[in-house]
């Protein structure tokens, strides 16, 4: 009891308030995703004419849509195919773009320049118009979404490692480790790609919530995801039921994405984001003091440097 | 302790031979034909102020930056031309180590000190069990060497630094302003340290330093570099207590001591 | 006697930290500064030196508050208002960083940079503003100042825009200057013409001086009096001239044991063991005890007074006994 709450009190420190509800609540989500099968109460796909837009009830807690399947089932299903998505996508785009961003990122110069060029070609080009191209070509479904998006979220993952990794790159340690005769390979994987794992966990959270966003919006389309298949993005599109006055059926997919998304954004921010410069974090007086520089900015008067 | 640490005395020589090196920056010539040795189990002093090339040198030395001209051998090896293949860079490691200047830089954030010192033997397929031993020939307690760097002081970790770069057990030590940037008192805490790990070892030392009092205190000889050229070479007193030039004498004269006043 | 400059008197300061304590950064720091004179702060990282400076420009971190008393000649800087603070930082204080680069702004071009107190807090025209900046610069050693003033800061080097955040302060006319590591970042040649020029500068204009400096023999040759300062106290204060002959703390000896010399290789340098701390990381006796080879149980336990000793003054229980002792060994 006691472990427990020790971890929850670093948890709380390391990723504020917010951070650990939207921490707590993503876990919530991922658990039904995982363990649907044993914590939805109905099967999703099973209609009950007579049920056909049912209020909440003992038989369907959430209620039932319009052939009548239980909403609250539909819903945890849906959290199985509304997460797999952007997990696919985040998944491709971090496996093709940290390589890309360490190699662009050690070797510095034209091969530096050359991949840059490249990310900022790609990020220049919208996530969903590619993919609205690519279910063009090959048809709706799933795995043309998810392939488009894959190489659309490749610079908004790599661009940033890029960085992060730059900034190792440069400190004397690399050197020394070079120094020693350790290889491009060690250096980069097992010591500068360890040292930004915040960096690139935080921003595929973030990601993750965009992605999520994209493939929602591609199955509201009908591009992605098709009906009958439980997903959130499908179920906010049901038409009829929203013709019909029953708000209610499309508005809590609805909810449960922008909560997702809001979860994941805070998180990512959080776990990547340095925290405010708080006055004694390092235990170093003179370096955190950053008082000269307010002087000089808002209270201008003998000299810059004496304020 | 010299044997488990292995830095075994060469044999006679010059444990660095440097002859005509030179290194442009697009126009700009940071280092101009410069000739210097280290001697086996020596101590060479690189005096200079900033923009005298003398960091450039150190970065040549370990391979960081390539040479423009001139031959650079260690250990009777040539190393003018980058390393071929993991061999070759792993048998350079051996030879010549750095210690660089800042200490809150110059090591990886995530790994405590003994982790950093196994990594190497590892690599340099040495017995593991040599890193107590580097650990306490350092100075580090037992629980500095499981901490990460953050927890540890500017001094402690430039003690990490020195036993990273000790357990390749090289012949040559290069100390790129390994103690400027320390606290007076630490300060001659590593300078002990490293006067200590010579005398047990016979490695040499080449080090780089804007600070003539700590030259004068590791060094046998000394080269006095002004934007990449050599001023002045030779044994450390005769150097600094008779400067045959201007440059060196201003350098000399430039240095509070008791007495010291403005001005002059 | 005239009154004093600068008077601080039982200054403390205190950080509050995340978790809603406070950590003493300094504490009960007492000095003097007379008009004119120049006095010398010596310690390692930790020792308060540059809190006490902050502390007497008012420019604290948010966090931390400071009591006891600081005044400048005889103005209470603690409980002075928005108005009166400004007044005193603009004619009454100057500072002078380690890092000039860090405080101008890069982006305007020095003249500008040089001018802009004098236009817009004393009324002072724009040409002629310019015409004193020229001549201040011209004043502390910069060939061409007409050139100058219409450089940016990067086309200089630090020692040059050193001199220039020095000519800075003259031009606002201060009373005291506070130097807070001015050369550290310079080579030692430019130190010296640095320095060179802080000190005629003072000495010219009658400004009151406290050079805040790691180098003990720099602050030396500096300054008239030194205090050394550990873990936010001032441990030993005494006259420039006689510090190397008559240092007493434990601290003091053992800063001038661990330099070494340019003049003569030591066998070996008399190390402090273990490393410099901060004011809240020490016991309740003396902050130095833990290091020091002379600290009996009894140190550990009541913090030593500060106390007059030879010329000086020195906060050390074991003051005497180790003066004794040292003088046998000497003879």
């Amino acid at each position: 009891m006691n472990r427990m709450k020790f971890t929850w009190t670093r948890l709380n420190k390391a990723l504020g308030r917010s951070g650990t509800l939207s921490l707590a609540f993503l876990t919530v989500v991922v658990l039904a995703a995982v363990l649907a099968p044993l914590v939805a109460p109905a099967d999703p796909n099973q209609s009950s004419l007579l049920d056909a837009y049912a209020g909440p009830s003992g038989a369907h807690l959430l209620g039932a849509d319009g052939i009548g399947r239980d909403l609250l089932s539909r819903l945890i299903f849906g959290a199985r195919t509304s997460l797999l998505g952007p997990a696919l996508v985040v998944g491709v785009s971090l496996l093709l773009g940290i390589p890309l961003a360490l190699l662009a990122s050690w070797y510095g110069g034209w091969v530096d320049g050359v991949i840059a060029r490249v990310f900022d070609l790609v990020y220049a080009l919208p996530g969903l118009l590619l993919a609205v191209l690519t279910v063009a070509l090959f048809g709706p479904g799933l795995t043309p979404a998810v392939v488009a998006l894959s190489i659309a979220y490749i610079p908004f993952l790599a661009r940033i490692v890029r960085a992060a990794a730059r900034q190792q790159r440069v400190s004397p340690y690399v050197d020394a480790l070079a120094v020693q005769g350790f290889g491009v390979l060690r250096i980069t994987v097992r010591h500068i790609l360890r040292n930004i794992v915040p960096v690139v966990v935080g921003q595929a959270a973030i990601a993750f919530g965009y992605a999520l966003l994209d493939l929602a919006s591609l199955s509201y389309l009908g591009l992605a995801v098709q009906a009958p298949t439980s997903d959130w993005g499908v179920m906010v599109s049901d038409s009829d039921a929203l013709l019909k006055g029953y708000w209610f059926q499309v508005t809590a997919p609805g909810v449960l994405i922008v909560l997702t998304v809001l979860a994941l954004t805070v998180l990512g921010a959080r776990i990547s984001g340095e925290k405010p410069p708080g006055y004694l974090r390092r235990g170093r007086p003179a370096r955190a003091a950053s008082a000269p520089v307010d002087a000089a900015g808002n209270d201008r008067t003998t000299v810059g440097a004496a304020a | 302790m010299n044997a488990v640490v292995g830095c075994g005395v060469l044999e006679g020589g010059n444990a660095v031979e440097a002859r005509g090196l030179n290194k442009h920056f697009k126009a700009h010539h940071a280092v101009v034909d410069l000739d210097f040795d280290v001697p086996a189990g020596g101590s060479l002093g690189i005096v200079g102020e900033s923009g005298s090339g003398k960091t450039t040198i150190a970065r040549m030395l370990v391979g960081l930056e390539r040479p423009s001209g001139g031959t650079i051998a260690v250990t009777g090896r040539d190393r003018s031309r980058p390393a071929r293949g993991a061999k070759e860079r792993g048998r350079r490691a051996r030879e010549l180590q750095i210690v660089f200047q800042d200490p809150y830089t110059s090591l990886d954030p995530s790994q405590s000190a003994r982790a950093a010192v196994e990594e190497v033997l590892r690599h340099h397929r040495r017995p593991l069990a040599l890193a107590q031993e580097l650990v306490d020939q350092v100075g580090l307690t037992e629980r500095q060497s499981r901490a990460r760097p953050r927890d540890l002081s500017g001094g402690q970790r430039q003690r990490v630094a020195i036993a990273r770069a000790l357990a390749a057990a090289p012949k040559v030590l290069i100390l790129d302003e390994a103690v400027s940037a320390l606290d007076v008192s630490i300060q001659a805490q590593v300078l002990n340290l490293l006067a200590d790990i010579r005398a047990e070892t016979g490695i040499a030392y080449l080090l780089i330093s804007h600070d003539l009092a700590v030259v004068r205190q590791l060094c046998d000889t000394v080269l006095v570099l002004r934007r990449g050229r050599v001023v002045e070479q030779g044994e450390c007193d005769r150097v600094l207590d008779d400067p045959a030039e201007d440059y060196t004498r201003a350098l000399r004269e430039a240095v509070p001591v008791p007495g010291w006043t403005v001005g002059g | 006697m005239t009154a004093p400059l600068l008077e601080l008197s039982g200054l403390t300061v205190d950080v509050a930290t995340d978790d809603g304590g406070a950590r003493t950064l300094l504490e009960g720091v007492d000095l003097t500064l007379a008009p004119g004179e120049a006095l010398g702060l010596v310690g390692e990282s930790g020792s308060g030196k540059s809190m006490t400076m902050r502390a007497v420009t008012r420019l604290l971190p948010r966090a931390a508050s400071a009591t006891g008393a600081i005044r400048f000649e005889g103005a209470d800087v603690l409980g002075m208002n928005a108005g009166e603070l400004r007044r005193y930082r603009d004619r009454g204080v100057g500072l002078v960083f380690q890092d000039p680069r860090a405080h101008i702004n890069p982006t305007r071009r020095i003249g500008a940079f040089l001018v802009e107190a004098l236009v817009r807090s004393r009324g002072v025209g724009r040409r002629e503003a310019l015409a004193r900046a020229a001549a201040v610069l011209a004043e502390v050693g910069i060939d061409d100042p007409q050139r100058r003033l219409g450089q940016y800061p990067h086309e200089v080097s630090g020692g040059m825009l050193q001199r220039v955040m020095i000519a800075s302060v003259l031009l606002a006319e201060p009373r005291l200057i506070l130097a807070d590591e001015p050369t550290t970042a310079l080579d030692v040649t430019i130190q010296r013409e640095v320095v060179a020029i802080l000190d005629r500068m003072r000495r010219e204009r009658g400004m009151g001086m406290v050079f805040i400096t790691h180098d003990l023999d720099l602050a030396l040759a500096v300054c008239g009096r030194v205090a050394v300062m550990y873990a936010g106290r001032i441990v030993e204060l005494r006259s420039a001239d006689t510090l190397h002959e008559r240092a007493a703390h434990p601290y003091t000896l053992g800063l001038l044991g661990s330099r070494p010399s340019v003049d003569a290789r030591a066998e070996r340098l008399t190390a402090i063991p273990g490393r410099p701390v901060s004011a809240f990381e020490s016991g309740p006796g003396c902050a130095f005890a833990p290091r020091c080879s002379f600290a009996t149980a009894g140190c550990e336990s009541a913090p030593p007074p500060l106390a007059d000793f030879d010329g000086g003054v020195v906060r050390c229980a074991r003051v005497q006994e180790i003066h004794a002792a040292r003088m046998e060994t000497k003879a």
